[in-house]
């Protein structure tokens, strides 16, 4: 008989302590939810950065952007790359600093540097890339960055990348240059002599 | 293929079929839990209650005859291939495959010297959506799926295809 009446308190008792607890958490909804509405929302960028010295230095692990136009081609980036995704071609530029208006090559970086080479092929294949921040830092010209961080005026943040096709993930940053003006380029016109 | 995959000429009653069917299959795409490696662990982060799947109608399910879309997540290994490639027939139609970071879409950090990986899991199943990031955010793969939720939605699977 008292086990009956025992039984009877347990049930109640545990189902009191339970639906406390249900309802402690239901009047905290705002409290409690962890849930990130993630179109709308998303976590803000951290403030710190991690493990190296250079406050310029992004360490947020997301698209690689190049300013093709501060690039001076000194493959640099590409010898650092652990897993050879960039690839870099260059010609030598027939006058050095001077700008090449028909394929839109300036001479001059933003840095005042003249460049030498012009660059015909920059791609960076991100699918391959292990996005880790290497091939930022031994650029002269710190035109290769991660979009985000200290450029984030220039560029917002940007991980959400996905596609359809596996090519649209291999970014192209030179400029278009026909194979003939490839070859004007190797072989300049010589100047004749009156 | 189904018993009434492309058996229809377009017209008023198809096409609303089709669009009834693209919204049906668009929000529930329940996912294979199938992960290789340490993209994995995004993908658990992103099932977790932070980055809720669930609220986009993805749930995990163990079994590929229960499971609409495949996230491939991590180094496919040569030996593994056979499996995902046994895994994804053993999936009931209509079927999708993600493949989720750099190590599925195209052999990664492992594309060169990798003697042992399969450079892209595309070359085993057809892929639908190739999601960058090694490992991605949760927030990329969740942009992914919600690509893909639009992908089945254009889709009109009733319509039989014009020659």
């Amino acid at each position: 008989m008292s086990k009956y009446f025992t039984n009877i308190y347990d049930t109640v008792s545990t189902l009191w302590t339970g639906m406390r607890i249900t309802w402690r958490h239901m009047m905290n909804i705002k409290r409690d939810n962890v849930t990130l509405q993630y179109p709308e929302e998303r976590w803000p960028r951290p403030e710190r950065n991690i493990g190296f010295e250079h406050a310029d230095y992004n360490v947020i692990r997301s698209r690689l952007h190049v300013d093709i136009d501060d690039c001076i081609g000194c493959l640099k980036c590409e010898r650092a790359c652990p897993v050879d995704c960039i690839k870099i071609n260059t010609i030598k530029a027939p006058n050095r600093g001077e700008d090449i208006p028909e394929i839109k090559h300036t001479g001059v970086t933003s840095n005042d540097t003249r460049k030498a080479m012009v660059v015909s092929r920059f791609t960076i294949d991100m699918s391959e890339c292990c996005y880790c921040n290497l091939c930022t830092y031994p650029c002269p010209e710190e035109c290769i960055f991660m979009v985000g961080g200290p450029n984030n005026e220039k560029h917002n943040i940007d991980y959400e990348f996905s596609e359809f096709d596996r090519n649209d993930l291999i970014y192209q940053f030179a400029k278009s240059i026909t194979s003939e003006q490839k070859d004007t380029l190797k072989n300049p016109i010589p100047e004749v002599e009156a | 293929m189904g018993v009434l995959e492309n058996r229809f000429k377009d017209n008023v009653v198809v096409a609303s079929l089709d669009k009834l069917l693209g919204w049906a299959r668009s929000t529930s795409p329940w996912y294979f839990q199938f992960g290789l490696a340490c993209c994995a662990i995004e993908m658990m982060a992103s099932a977790a209650s932070r980055h809720d799947l669930e609220r986009i109608g993805m749930m995990p399910r163990s079994s590929p005859r229960q499971a609409d879309v495949m996230i491939v997540a991590g180094t496919v290994t040569m030996k593994m291939a056979l499996r995902v490639k046994k895994l994804y027939e053993q999936m009931a139609d209509p079927k999708y495959v993600i493949s989720m970071g750099s190590c599925a879409t195209s052999g990664g950090p492992y594309w060169q010297h990798g003697y042992h990986v399969l450079k892209g899991v595309d070359l085993v199943v057809p892929v639908d959506v190739y999601i960058p990031g090694c490992p991605p955010r949760p927030e990329s793969l969740i942009e992914g799926l919600l690509k893909l939720q639009e992908k089945i939605q254009t889709e009109r699977p009733l319509t039989r295809k014009s020659a």
